[in-house]
């Protein structure tokens, strides 16, 4: 099985790095690629960031006590008459907002809606992306055509435009939710993943033994899913990586904006949306969301660098 | 240093003596150590003659020659060890100003792949119009003249309208005439061609050599080839050095040498090329591959190849002695044996 | 080079008709009646109403609607908006030049600061000082505008006072927005100059160059970063073009009343054929821009011209 995910197993691709060099060494791609990346410090810098921000996203009780009850059901702590404290070792470390909730622990649940976010909306632009794309490389003609013209039509549309005009017609009466702002940014990246995608597919369908399954007899499902898409796993996962990281900040500024998650949420675009007008007296609102937003956001696109690093032979 | 070095034949033609390398050694300092890529060589240019550097690739002959124009990356290259005379001017320590002086006035050097070898982004006369402009001082419609001149020189036909055009535009044999144009343009003393024709068709090829030749007859320049195409050396070369592994193994005449080549490792060159032997047509090749630069062999670098090796090949490292029979000289423990 | 222009400008034509259908479709599907907006909660009389689809095609099949402002759009007539009457072309006359304003200071700003920025980078590959600038242009590139717009107003405009936080008509005002949008751009612009440098410091014409006896200087500065420019110029028209388009965050944060300003009020107030009419332009402006970036391209680079 391992055998199958492995490009550096079959020849002629390009993305295995085969030298003179690898004569009687069993190298794997992915064996080269953990042995290039376990050397670089970024990587272990963002590793480790993103394990903080996926069990804070998880398990926010490892991060925050006590832990949401009966009697505090937000797990906010809040006490009107600490409105907007400072930040103190002794008793609120990041400070209070408006309300006097304990801003440390809303900048630790505001991880989970702003991760969860990231991840389906990446999921749904990975998924039309290899779809669409491996549809258009594949069976090429006039489906070729259509999913590329309209791929290239979605680029001429600014992001945050695009993004606008979408929740806006997601948005119903019942008022926006977070799912709305997911599908909207999941549907705005995916011609990005059909070029990289499409052009994955073009290449290796030129490949002999892909040519050789076609004339067995493999069906066209199968030499997409066993044949093309192994093929595209690193690449995709460079993009899905940095794409996490874009998407973190793309939601937060559209909540800034006000068009994006329920003003009810928990999220760090929402926690600066409300900091915006009090910054100049209490500064700590704006900067911990800041802290928290940049560095989730940097961890992902960091650790995309490294994997696209270690997977590119010319880096090699 | 076991290595003895024997003084050069004197060459064939009896021009001035342009190059004279001594004794140089090169190397790379990389993650993996350091690399010998050139130890102890020695060879020497008269105005007139040809001589043909000869080995495969990774055997250092095409950095011996960079290391003479200057053109080494340092670091990570480093000369440990010799000298390069220019006309008696020593050129290893010499300033960068006065290598610039030489590099294209004194001494040309054209590349084996001449696409990568010009600018894409200029035009062909203008690259070649560039020597004379920053070397002489030239005005614009003056170089541009100039430079539609020595296209037609090199047989570049319609040469005003080539001038114009880019390198994409040029067939592989009209790169290759107009990288010769450039490096004629300011009459150089030295021509040095690293596999100038290892890119192009066969039919090119001989257009290419004979152009070469044809140049070398009307100025009177030293030509240094350097190719692993024995075939070209035998047409050509007055002179031969035959390196393996960085070293020099053999140097001589051009006749003598292609008659009845010395060491084991010329020999299976030599083997290695399709001819008409009488009634027989054979090929074979050498046996292995040539040595990593970091993993090199005790002894003779070529004993794990050779079909004559004996246990002294394993241990020690043969010096270089000159042949009894004919002019020239072998670095192997057995010559003269065989 | 025409047949070349010629071919492109044939690719742009289906592009730009499936991406305005889509804009059409979707902001037809943002849920309200247009009509009904206008009036508030007061019930809209029905001559009015009758006036008001017979104004803006609103009665027709979306088909038609379609096909009829792509008529008035080819004649460069934007439409108009629905609340206040005022053809959008008007709005385009105020709003653009302050989007151009903005746009030109901020890639002025990116040019000037990225491209030497990437050939220190390159120079010192694997140094200090390239190392350091690899993390913060890093840094840069992860942070959201409206942050750095937020942070900006408030050390640099309000702590310090050194420039205005908010437009007032006068050039300084752009000052500060456009530094917020240049950040982003000038650490991808920087990152790029500095690859394409090391990319092209290994290609074979530079060792011909040195051959040549040319300068270190003359065989960077004309054989070097002559071909290293062609993506970096590229990339700083891009930029140019998508800026010309506004810069919501940036114009929001700031109240310049830029387009990006314009697309914000017009999705609060529900004024669906501003939206159109501003989305429409943006597509024929990224479409113009691309189409100009690819000359351009060709222009630098002649291997591109007859492939």
């Amino acid at each position: 099985m391992t055998d199958a995910f492995d490009p550096s197993s079959r020849p002629g691709i390009a993305l295995a790095a085969s030298s003179a060099e690898d004569v009687g060494d069993p190298r794997t791609f992915w064996g080269d690629a953990w042995r290039i990346l376990r050397r670089k410090w970024l990587f272990w810098v963002s590793l480790t960031l993103i394990v903080i921000f996926v069990t804070m996203a998880v398990f926010p009780q490892l991060y925050v006590w006590p832990s949401p009850s009966p009697d505090d059901p937000s797990g906010l702590h809040c006490k009107l008459t600490d409105t907007r404290l400072g930040p103190s070792f002794s008793e609120h470390w990041y400070g209070t907002d408006v309300q006097g909730c304990d801003y440390y622990a809303q900048v630790t649940y505001g991880a989970r809606v702003s991760l969860t976010v990231a991840l389906f909306a990446t999921l749904i632009t990975v998924g039309l992306g290899i779809l669409l794309g491996g549809l258009a490389g594949y069976y090429g003609g006039f489906l070729d055509s259509i999913i590329s013209r309209t791929a290239d039509g979605f680029f001429a549309l600014p992001y945050l435009v695009g993004a606008i005009i979408v929740l806006s017609a997601l948005t119903t009466s019942d008022g926006r939710q977070t799912w709305h702002v997911t599908v909207a940014i999941g549907s705005l990246g995916w011609p990005a993943v059909v070029r990289l995608y499409r052009s994955t597919v073009l290449q290796v369908k030129q490949l002999e033994y892909v040519q050789a399954a076609r004339a067995l007899g493999a069906s066209d499902f199968r030499i997409l899913t066993r044949h093309i898409l192994p093929n595209a796993v690193a690449p995709t996962l460079v993009y899905a990586t940095i794409s996490m990281g874009a998407v973190i900040s793309v939601e937060a500024t559209l909540s800034y904006l006000g068009i994006g998650l329920p003003i009810d949420s928990i999220s760090w675009g929402i926690m600066l949306q409300e900091a915006s007008n009090k910054i100049e007296r209490s500064g700590h609102l704006l900067w911990f969301p800041t802290g928290y937003l940049i560095a989730a956001s940097l961890a992902f696109v960091l650790m995309g660098e490294q994997l696209r690093e270690a997977f590119d032979p010319r880096f090699r | 240093m076991t290595d003895t070095t024997v003084a050069f034949e004197p060459s064939i033609r009896n021009g001035e003596t342009l190059l004279e390398v001594d004794d140089l050694t090169v190397v790379f300092d990389t993650e993996d150590g350091v690399v010998q890529a050139v130890s102890d060589m020695t060879w020497s240019l008269a105005a007139g003659e040809t001589l043909a550097i000869l080995g495969e690739s990774g055997s250092g002959k095409s950095v011996s020659v960079q290391t003479l124009m200057g053109l080494i990356p340092k670091p990570p290259g480093r000369v440990v060890k010799g000298s390069i005379r220019y006309r008696g001017e020593e050129l290893v320590d010499a300033s960068a100003a006065k290598l610039r002086q030489i590099r294209g006035s004194e001494i040309a050097m054209i590349f084996q792949d001449p696409l990568s070898a010009l600018n894409p982004v200029y035009r062909v006369g203008w690259q070649i119009a560039e020597m004379f402009r920053i070397h002489r001082g030239a005005s614009r419609s003056d170089a541009n003249r100039r430079a539609v001149e020595l296209m037609e020189r090199v047989g570049i036909p319609n040469a005003a309208a080539r001038a114009r055009q880019y390198p994409h535009e040029f067939s592989g044999g009209m790169r290759q005439r107009a990288m010769i144009a450039m490096a004629l343009a300011l009459d150089p003393k030295v021509l040095i061609a690293d596999e100038p024709t290892t890119a192009l068709d066969v039919t090119v090829q001989a257009q290419i050599m004979e152009l070469l030749q044809e140049i070398q007859r009307d100025t009177g320049m030293g030509l240094v080839l350097i190719t692993h195409d024995l075939g070209v050396v035998a047409s050509v070369a007055d002179r031969v050095v035959v390196m393996y592994a960085g070293r020099t193994v053999e140097t001589g005449p051009a006749d003598p040498f292609y008659a009845a080549p010395a060491h084991p490792y010329a020999q299976g060159l030599m083997n290695s090329v399709p001819r008409l032997l009488g009634e027989r047509f054979r090929l074979e090749s050498i046996p292995g591959s040539p040595p990593s630069a970091i993993n090199m062999p005790n002894g003779c670098a070529f004993h794990p190849r050779c079909p004559h090796a004996v246990d002294r090949c394993h241990q020690e490292r043969p010096a270089f002695v000159e042949l009894t029979d004919r002019p020239g000289g072998a670095a192997c423990h057995r010559t003269g044996e065989f | 080079m025409f047949r070349y222009f010629i071919r492109r400008v044939i690719q742009l034509i289906p592009v730009f008709f499936i991406t305005t259908a889509l804009i059409f479709i979707v902001i037809r599907l943002i849920p309200g009646d247009p009509i009904q907006a206008q009036f508030g909660e007061r019930r809209v009389p029905e001559n009015l109403r009758a006036a008001y689809e017979a104004r803006y095609h609103f009665n027709e099949p979306l088909w038609k609607q379609y096909f009829l402002y792509m008529g008035d759009v080819l004649t460069f007539d934007l439409g108009e908006s629905v609340a206040s009457q005022r053809p959008i072309n008007d709005l385009f006359r105020e709003a653009l030049p302050r989007s151009a304003t903005l746009a030109g200071m901020a890639i002025a700003l990116q040019a000037v600061i990225a491209i030497p920025l990437g050939i220190a980078m390159a120079r010192t590959k694997d140094r200090f000082f390239d190392n350091m600038s690899l993390v913060v242009t890093l840094v840069a590139l992860a942070i959201p505008v409206f942050v750095l717009g937020l942070v900006a107003q408030t050390t640099i405009g309000l702590q310090l006072g050194w420039l205005p936080i908010s437009y007032d008509q006068s050039l300084k005002s752009f000052v500060l927005p456009a530094v917020v949008l240049a950040v982003t751009s000038t650490a991808v612009t920087a990152r790029l100059m500095r690859t394409t440098l090391l990319e092209v410091g290994r290609e074979d014409y530079l060792r011909t160059a040195r051959a040549k006896g040319l300068s270190e200087s003359r065989t960077f500065r004309v054989h070097a970063l002559r071909n290293a420019l062609i993506p970096v110029v590229t990339v700083l028209a891009i930029d140019l073009g998508a800026l010309l388009g506004g810069a919501i965050v940036t114009e929001q944060i700031f109240n310049i009343p830029g387009i990006g300003f314009q697309i914000t009020r017009a999705i609060q107030n529900r004024d669906n054929t501003i939206i159109t009419g501003i989305s429409v332009f943006l597509v024929m402006a990224y479409l113009i821009v691309n189409l100009v970036v690819d000359m351009l391209y060709a222009w630098l680079d002649p291997r591109i011209r007859y492939d």
